[in-house]
């Protein structure tokens, strides 16, 4: 809702002008990012990298050589391997996870060693996706809404991940259902069009992820697409990871659906 | 609810100075009272020096609705009254007893000759103890260059030293380092809860219908309470009571309306005065049925009658109703806005003892309306406010004043209501909060001897918190620990505070003082906002078990010199202000459509401001301005935030500069000219970036460690008046403005983001509002 408002607030100003200038940063020492993936479909994935200096080019050096362990709460304890081919990616496909199941990450980077926690809630089924548009002025932005029936009780948290024909969108779609509890899911997946140079067209293949997440994942995905929404004062999302690590561990449920836009 | 039994005695040495004044006037005296009115409308005048030539008499000054006192021992006097922009009053007065005796002042056209007449400056500004006070001038705001010929109070009131605007073109403003939230703004003693149009571009005050606008920098006397950090009290019209008139303006966005009379002559006037905004207008003149149906204005309106009961009695009944309205096409549509009505009477008890009974309701409300697939989404909202308030003014003796009165507030709060016309989706209602706020308070104005004058009071508040409704606990992660129940009416937490305020001057010379004060100000009502810019779905939240009441106290010296016979008018003040149960937020804190909104706050921020504000100023002449400087700090405090440690607020800017020129040239012409200079506010820039979500994130290290670019700017304007002709009533006027005049590219925004030419780099993109703004304004009256 936030955007609406900055949208027009910008609209206002029919003199507003934009310009690429040049900041004096401090360049923060590079610090350990740690994205780790459980879900009930696909093998767990945890990426390990670096964080960089603002003028640097946005490639993020990848940190080999790790030891990283997940281990479950019924007393399974699964090892991952690098990757030969992506460094930096340790995979198993030991596991896939289970709802109900909490999952502990344990990396050991160079004897320094962080923990994250994750709990896999229950499915909700994403039934599936459909066209939409809305119009902003003059324009016309094809958009989709999944559709899913919340389950009744507050406590659901969704992350709606969507792709167009084979590129991720950047926005972070974190959903509670403190609105609309119980209820059939109406709200649609708006976009930048701006951010992500790119507009929904006719033929368009577009993929959505429903992700059913724990609540300090929903956290950190509220967190993380507010602080893209440049109204706030920005601060970096509160992670679930020790030891001071950027990044997220998250056991979720993953359902996706495909949709050509007509 | 316990009061502290160590409070009760503060009150004593003040209970027995109150005493000793009043026995002091058990001799036989006699009042001369009334009320100070302008002779061509009927206006009460507030602020009217009132004085004698008795030898005991220091004189007395009208008060808000133009009722002044003097008293004076049997015999003849000469009573003098002094009002700036009126002729001077002199009249002789035989007083065998109590005497009433109304005042009629003439205005003083405002013509050179006029000018140079009025050689004898008053030295108010020297003897009056209240610090940290600016009152406005309506003429002087009238002339001033502003965005896009939109006269506007608020934006006007930021020129002065210590008053620092929320941003470019904003309405909003941040008072000695407090928040725009803590600042109490006041129409007609009905507090404003969203006092902005237009996301903050324009204030919802219509300046057709102000008559008076009186500022506290947080050093308010006891009347005043419920914010940490300023006072902005405006007062509206009452209308001409004499004859109609009509006036109005077509500005480069809105055109303006005021209609003013009597309804029965002498005895009873209105004032209705409204204003909208068109530059939606041009959006139907487009071709594309998309854009004609895209909505963008606001309206207001301002009303008021009053009607004279009796010698003794008054009634006034004003209201403001103002609405924005923003829409793009069907997809998303929402009005805002804020609607306060005050039934006042004004009662004279004796000819000492003043009473008003004030009946009061305030409402801010948003509604908003989202079209998704087939349905609409409905989001509702609002704050409503009732309010009954009685105030006495008893003019002990002409060195004593004492003002005392209470006050009992309601506050409801909808957080918001979340509905739609698909059956699939269930409503939600967001629990209302309810809360008696409460004070009563004494105020005692005192001239101590020749040479020192005194304000000082105290107030005594309360805030309590009522039921129905769930109330959590929680733990430092936000988690609930428990949740209490409380039923319809059940207290569920009470904070009294003692707020003593006190304001005195010394004066050293008829142009030179040294005035101090202390103020302890206490806040109940809290805005949960995020946003750095501020948004009409701010919610308002009063304390609770978990919020406790925002606390300020403030310290301040100044030092005041007029020159050259009162023509020039300098001061220099410094302030000391601590906060205390200052409020902010967790990170990605989820303030919307939340029952736990309390659990993304955190509490027990601590916060300091101080600094030094000069200024320097010419009320008369051809020339007239000032010139404002303030060199402050303001830091905070969170246990969570910047490893705990003291970091700059949003509102810290070190330099502040202000140059405010009026310069009448002859009977038509008047140019005017603002340039503004401070230095960026402290914000949160990004020390690095990383991968996730395979997208780039920024890294941020401190809390506020950087600046945005220095902001300046330069405003013109020139106003040609038409021909004075003395036998016609019909006049008119046309103003040209420029705002940023020489185009300075001010930073709005800056925003870090992937090159969107090259995304394997990160840009920093700033934005810029306004440069080179042209308006041009028509004014008439008849």
């Amino acid at each position: 809702m936030n955007k609406y408002f900055l949208l027009i607030s910008l609209s206002i100003t029919l003199f507003a002008c934009k310009k690429i200038i040049n900041v004096d940063l401090n360049n923060a020492p590079p610090q350990l990012v740690i994205e780790g993936l459980v879900n009930d479909v696909n093998p767990a994935t945890i990426t390990i990298s670096k964080s960089v200096i603002f003028s640097s080019s946005n490639t993020f050096p990848s940190v080999s050589g790790a030891f990283v362990t997940i281990k479950d709460n019924v007393g399974n304890t699964y090892t991952l391997s690098e990757s030969s081919s992506v460094p930096g990616t340790y995979t198993t496909s030991a596991i896939i996870g289970k709802s109900g199941r909490t999952y502990t990450l344990n990396v050991n980077v160079n004897g320094a060693i962080y923990t994250a926690i994750s709990s896999m809630p229950a499915l909700v089924n994403l039934d599936t996706i459909l066209p939409d548009q809305i119009a902003f002025g003059s324009k016309i932005l094809k958009v989709v809404t999944p559709i899913f029936t919340d389950p009744p009780g507050l406590g659901n948290y969704y992350q709606l991940v969507e792709k167009v024909n084979s590129r991720l969108l950047k926005n972070v779609n974190a959903w509670n259902d403190n609105v609309n509890d119980g209820g059939t899911n109406t709200r649609r997946l708006i976009y930048s069009d701006d951010v992500d140079s790119l507009n929904i067209k006719k033929g368009d293949t577009v993929t959505v992820e429903m992700r059913c997440i724990d609540k300090n994942i929903f956290n950190y995905m509220y967190a993380l697409a507010d602080l893209s929404s440049s109204q706030t004062t920005p601060s970096n999302p509160v992670s679930n990871i020790s030891n001071g690590a950027l990044g997220y561990f998250s056991a979720h449920t993953s359902r996706q659906k495909k949709i050509v836009m007509p | 609810m316990k009061i502290n039994p160590y409070k009760k005695y503060y009150l004593l040495p003040i209970m027995a100075f109150l005493l000793s004044n009043y026995t002091a006037i058990a001799q036989t005296k006699y009042t001369i009272s009334g009320t100070v009115k302008d002779s061509k409308t009927g206006e009460v005048l507030i602020g009217a020096s009132v004085k004698t030539d008795s030898l005991s008499s220091a004189g007395s000054v009208s008060n808000a609705y133009g009722f002044y006192a003097v008293s004076v021992a049997r015999g003849t006097y000469k009573l003098t009254v002094n009002y700036v922009g009126y002729k001077l009053f002199t009249t002789q007065l035989d007083i065998q007893s109590n005497t009433a005796f109304d005042i009629i002042l003439t205005p003083q056209s405002v013509t050179l000759n006029d000018v140079t007449v009025v050689s004898k400056r008053k030295n108010d500004n020297i003897t009056k103890p209240q610090m940290g006070a600016e009152k406005l001038n309506m003429t002087e705001i009238d002339q001033l260059p502003v965005l896009l010929g939109e006269r506007d109070v608020l934006k006007s009131i930021q020129l002065l030293p210590g008053i620092k605007s929320a941003g470019e073109g904003n309405s909003g403003f941040f008072v000695r380092g407090g928040g725009s939230e803590q600042n109490l703004i006041l129409l007609d003693e009905a507090p404003v809860y969203n006092p902005s149009h237009l996301l903050g571009f324009f204030s919802t005050f219509n300046s057709d219908a102000i008559k008076d606008v009186t500022l506290f920098k947080g050093t308010m006397p006891a009347q005043y309470g419920g914010r940490l950090s300023s006072v902005e009290d405006i007062k509206m019209k009452d209308g001409n009571n004499k004859d109609f008139d009509v006036s109005g303006g077509i500005g480069t966005i809105s055109s303006r309306i005021n209609i003013e009379g009597p309804i029965v002559k002498d005895k009873s006037s209105f004032i209705v005065s409204a204003r909208r905004t068109y530059a939606d207008m041009f959006l139907k003149l487009s071709h594309d049925t998309t854009i004609k149906s895209n909505k963008i204005y606001f309206y207001d309106l301002n009303a008021k009658a009053n009607y004279i009961l009796g010698k003794k009695d008054r009634l006034y009944l004003s209201g403001y109703f103002g609405r924005d309205v923003l829409g793009f096409g069907q997809t998303f549509n929402t009005d805002w806005g804020n609607t306060t009505g005050t039934l006042r009477w004004n009662h004279i008890v004796n000819s000492r003892l003043f009473s008003n009974t004030s009946f009061i309701y305030s409402n801010f409300q948003y509604n908003i309306a989202i079209k998704s697939g087939q349905d609409n989404l409905y989001i509702n909202s609002h704050v409503e406010d009732l309010n009954l308030k009685q105030d006495f003014d008893l003019f002990m003796n002409n060195n004593s004043k004492l003002k005392f009165g209470v006050n009992v507030i309601h506050h409801s709060v909808a957080p918001g209501k979340v509905s739609s016309d698909n059956p699939g989706f269930k409503s939600n209602y967001y629990q209302n909060k309810n809360s008696w706020e409460s004070a009563a308070y004494v105020s005692h104005e005192v001239a101590a001897s020749s040479k020192l004058n005194l304000i000082y009071g105290l107030r005594l508040s309360n805030l309590i918190v009522i039921g129905p409704g769930n109330f959590y606990q929680y733990d430092s992660a936000g988690n609930t620990l428990d949740t209490l129940k409380y039923n319809n009416g059940q207290t569920v937490a009470s904070y009294w505070n003692l707020e003593p305020r006190a304001s005195a001057s010394y004066v050293l010379s008829k142009e030179q003082s040294l005035k101090a004060s202390y103020t302890r100000n206490v806040q109940n009502l809290h805005l949960i906002s995020n946003s750095t810019s501020g948004s009409p779905t701010d919610l308002w939240l009063p304390s609770s078990n978990n919020i406790k009441p925002e606390i300020a106290d403030q310290l301040s010296f100044g030092y005041f010199r007029n020159l050259k016979d009162n023509e020039y008018e300098f001061s220099a003040e410094v302030y000391y202000k601590w906060m205390q149960n200052q409020i902010d937020y967790k990170s990605g804190a989820q303030l919307r459509a939340n029952d736990n909104v309390e659990s993304q706050l955190l509490f027990g921020g601590t916060g300091r401001a101080y600094g030094l504000e000069l200024l320097m100023r010419k009320k008369v002449g051809k020339l007239t301005g000032w010139i404002g400087y303030t060199l402050s700090r303001t830091e905070k405090k969170f246990a969570e935030i910047n490893n705990g440690s003291y970091y700059p607020a949003k509102q810290d800017r070190t330099h502040d500069i202000s140059v405010v020129g009026i310069y009448k040239l002859n009977e038509r012409w008047t140019f005017s000219g603002t340039w503004i200079y401070y230095t960026g506010s402290a914000v949160t820039f990004p020390s690095g970036k990383y991968k996730v979500n395979n997208q780039t994130v920024f890294l941020y290290t401190e809390r506020n460690g950087y600046r945005m670019p220095a902001y300046h700017r330069l405003d013109i304007a020139a106003t040609i008046d038409s021909k004075k002709n003395k036998t016609r009533k019909y006049q008119s006027s046309w103003t040209f403005g420029l705002y940023n005049a020489y185009g300075r590219e001010n930073a709005y925004m800056i925003e870090f983001k992937d090159d969107p030419n090259d995304p394997t780099k990160t840009v920093a993109e700033q934005t810029t509002l306004f440069k080179f703004v042209p308006s041009v304004t028509w004014n008439f009256k008849f």
